[in-house]
């Protein structure tokens, strides 16, 4: 398949009908398009894809706006306006033309649902032109759409190709580019014919052989049955076994940032052990306050309390020199001590009375006894409240500096640790466990599988040997005999073919990968296709294989190394398959179309991918922006470019949008300010 | 004493009902019994006694008031500083009046806690610790609050 050109018409960006030239040569197999950020590289590329399968990437937005915005907001309510992708190509000596279009009528400023339908010309040797009546089949026949996804791609994308879960996809689409499925699909096809051989020989091949015949159909049936059984697990094995490497590489992560958790946890700890002795410190002395602070107020209180006692003393007061109840006594008993009698109101009477105001009672004397007792304690006890207050607020003061401390230290550990992902260990490591053990299950069921199938294999070499020895009599049915043994030797043989031709494809495929690879990187990383068809890259390290985390950059450069091989491969296996005769000159020859390739890789990487796909693709069609595009990669594609392009973007932002492209000492339009917002396809040369 | 302290009781002032509870549920006061000693001892410092009529809740038990060393002492004291010149302020039979004196500054006390807690925009809690931490560090008696002190504990915006 080799492209000879697009045409778009009110595709997306690219208003009207505007067609680019895609032939190319051997000598010159690179077609270059530069274009702005959203100038529509990426519609650009998808217009193939929608072309060939009616299909876009999952990173074109809005893919119900597929008529350029200007075109239909002019297009007045009722009228209906085109959209549509023409691809011109030939593919082994026939020239193609596919058309994919569709009239979307406008009834809102909402485009509506579209029915694109496909139609394909195709130009004969001798020069006359037919319609091809199932253009979407034929299409699958020239580039099945699994393997497309290897020569239509988007460079920023195209490490997906290499990602773990992509291989069942990636193998099998190798298997349809290198001829492989054919070989499957007529083994697979193979027992239906032998089924039609040997309804004959059940008919008329008397009792016995009969008898055989109905084995060996029910052994057959095990053995379809067994290898769908056997695709299934395998299937699911390769699920359960990405998801455990998933999360053996979740905890792994882990085990990295286990230290910086464990002593984050640790800090957690002493955290929550400073802030309780911080708060029990700091209730101690609201209890110490709540319950004794009073005392810290009782200093000149107590003061004057003690002057008070003191003056009380001093003037005699206290103790008391003649005590209230004494003199009440006398006058009870209505006689002075010196004898003379109390009669009330004689004057004797009233003088005793009058000392009875003198008179200290007994009673408050001892208060005040009490009291003045009290006062040297309470000082002693209130000095004491001091000394536990002071310290108190000293521990305060510690446990609060520690919690500052350890409060800083956990958010440092916390920001290291917030870019890690920390799911629960434990869970993790159940997961992984009961991961392992379905694995288990499902390898021994493989195993279990495999073996019936081996038995059954056996017992049907058994049975057709009974077949061949078994009487038959009816001519029929041992022409039919005769037939099913072939078949049988054929399926064998086939398999046995097929077996071979996967290995050796395997090992050209992964010698290619090594050498493409080298040419392109610096690193002396080799990757490796296993028997399962997986993407791995290898260093050596003094003898010892140890398998290389792969970078974006790196991943990239193993992708278009891949699809560079496999391009390669193809034509070489395509060309050698003919039994017969020449091959066709552009057998197994297909385009490689793609989007920013050189998006994540240095100036360095860039230069060598450049080399190498201008050499080893037999047709390239290369869209970049100015960044990635001009310098090493230029220089490297420009002897190999036939075709040179600007997706001029047309703008209506205001202010000096304006930017031009030099290429080639000249220079280009890059970016224009206009009326409506859309792109134009401008050939240089 | 003697027989008729049993029926001696202290009352606490109603108005101040809800810096109590405070007092009790935030700043570790077991009892309404610390609170009015603690109270007490502030309003004596700060000179203010201030009478009260409406009392809250049931009476206090003076022999549960003194139950803490010194509070006794306390009530004593600042009755015998009131009534300076009447020694006999001390007497048994007056304990009523030494009662009253004392009840009158729990409730000023009260009151110059609640106004430190609206003025210095702090929790009664910290009030409180910082009214004894101030009565040791010096002579006591509340220094003038200054502007700063006041919108420190302002959150603007």
């Amino acid at each position: 398949m080799r492209l000879q050109s697009i045409t778009l018409t009110n595709f997306r960006q690219f208003a009207d009908v505007q067609t680019f030239d895609l032939t190319s040569d051997s000598v010159r197999p690179v077609s270059l398009l530069f274009g702005a950020n959203g100038a529509g590289k990426t519609t650009f590329l998808n217009a193939f894809t929608w072309a060939l399968y009616g299909t876009m990437s999952d990173d074109v937005e809005q893919q119900d706006r597929m008529i350029t915005d200007s075109i239909w907001r002019a297009l007045p309510i009722g009228d209906s306006a085109e959209v549509a992708v023409e691809v011109r190509f030939d593919h082994e000596g026939r020239d193609y033309r596919v058309l994919r279009s569709a009239a979307l009528r406008k009834e809102s400023d909402q485009q509506g649902v579209f029915s694109p339908k496909v139609q394909l010309w195709t130009t004969k040797p001798d020069g006359s032109s037919e319609t091809v009546g199932a253009p979407q089949e034929t299409i699958h026949s020239i580039l099945p759409r699994g393997v497309s996804r290897s020569f239509f791609f988007n460079g920023e994308r195209i490490e997906n190709l290499v990602k773990k879960g992509a291989y069942a996809e990636v193998q099998k689409d190798i298997k349809v580019l290198l001829d492989l499925e054919q070989v499957e699909r007529a083994i697979a096809h193979l027992p239906k014919v032998d089924r039609k051989l040997t309804a004959d020989l059940k008919k008329h091949g008397g009792d016995k052989a009969s008898g055989i015949q109905e084995a060996i159909d029910v052994l057959d049936e095990r053995e379809t049955a067994a290898q769908e059984e056997l695709k299934v697990l395998e299937s699911d094995l390769a699920t359960l076994t990405e998801e455990r490497d998933s999360v053996t590489d979740l905890l792994r992560q882990h085990a990295e940032s286990a230290p910086i958790q464990a002593e984050r946890d640790a800090v957690g700890n002493e955290l929550e052990e400073a802030r309780s002795a911080r708060d029990a410190a700091i209730a101690e002395r609201a209890l110490l306050v709540a319950t004794r602070g009073f005392q810290a107020f009782t200093d000149t209180l107590s003061e004057s309390t003690a002057a008070m006692a003191q003056s009380l003393y001093q003037k005699g007061a206290l103790p008391a020199p003649l005590k209230r109840e004494f003199v009440d006594q006398l006058l009870d008993d209505g006689s002075c001590i010196c004898g003379t009698p109390l009669t009330e109101h004689s004057v004797p009477w009233e003088h005793v009375k009058d000392w009875r105001q003198r008179a200290g009672l007994q009673a408050v004397e001892t208060a005040w006894q009490q009291l003045s007792g009290q006062i040297a304690p309470l000082s002693a006890a209130r000095d004491e409240l001091c000394d536990s207050l002071a310290a108190l607020m000293k521990r305060i003061g510690a446990e609060r500096d520690r919690v500052t401390r350890l409060e800083e230290r956990k958010s440092e550990l916390d920001g290291k640790l917030r870019d890690s992902r920390m799911e629960d260990v434990q869970a993790l490591e159940t997961n992984r466990m009961e991961l392992d053990g379905r694995i288990g299950v499902k390898q021994q069921r493989i195993g279990a599988v495999k073996a019936e199938l081996q038995t059954i294999a056996k017992e049907v070499d058994q049975k057709t040997k009974e077949r061949s020895r078994a009487v038959v009599t009816d001519e029929l049915a041992t022409k039919a005999r005769s037939r099913s043994d072939l078949v049988q030797s054929v399926k064998r043989a086939l398999e046995d073919i097929l077996a071979i031709r996967e290995e050796d494809i395997r090992r050209r495929l992964d010698a290619e990968l090594k050498a493409v690879f080298k040419s392109i990187t610096h690193q002396n990383h080799v990757p490796t296709l296993s028997a399962g068809f997986e993407l791995t890259l290898y260093k050596d390290v003094n003898g010892v294989q140890l398998p290389v985390p792969k970078s974006t950059g790196e991943n990239q450069i193993l992708s278009l190394s891949f699809v560079a091989a496999v391009s390669k491969l193809a034509r070489e296996i395509r060309k050698e398959r003919r039994a017969e005769g020449d091959s066709v000159e552009d057998a197994g020859t297909y385009p490689i179309v793609m989007d920013a390739a050189f998006g994540s890789l240095d100036q360095d990487y860039q230069e060598a991918v450049s080399r190498a796909l201008a050499k080893m693709a037999p047709q390239l069609v290369v869209l970049v922006s100015k960044s990635q595009g001009l310098g090493k990669v230029v220089t490297e594609l420009m002897p190999y470019v036939s075709h040179l392009g600007v997706i001029e973007t047309h703008t209506t932002a205001p202010g000096s949008v304006s930017d031009d492209i030099e290429l080639e000492g000249m220079s280009y339009p890059y970016i224009r300010a206009a009326e409506s917002d859309h792109s134009e396809l401008k050939v240089i040369k | 004493m003697t027989i008729a302290l049993a029926d001696v009781r202290v009352r606490r002032p109603q108005q101040h009902e809800a810096l109590m509870q405070e007092l009790q549920n935030e700043a570790n006061f077991p009892t309404f019994r610390d609170i009015l000693l603690f109270s007490a001892a502030v309003g004596y410092r700060q000179e203010r006694s201030v009478p009260f009529s409406a009392a809250a809740g049931d009476p206090i038990r003076y022999e549960t008031l003194t139950g803490p060393a010194f509070s006794d002492t306390l009530v004593s004291m600042i009755a015998a500083n009131v009534v300076a010149e009447d020694p006999e302020i001390m007497d048994a039979v007056r304990i009523e009046e030494r009662i009253k004196i004392f009840e009158e500054y729990a409730n000023g006390g009260l009151e110059f806690i609640q106004e430190q807690v609206n003025v210095r925009h702090q929790p009664a809690a910290l009030v409180v610790v910082d009214l004894v931490a101030e009565a040791f560090t010096e002579s006591g008696g509340a220094k003038p609050v200054s502007v700063d002190e006041l919108l420190s504990g302002v959150t603007w915006g």
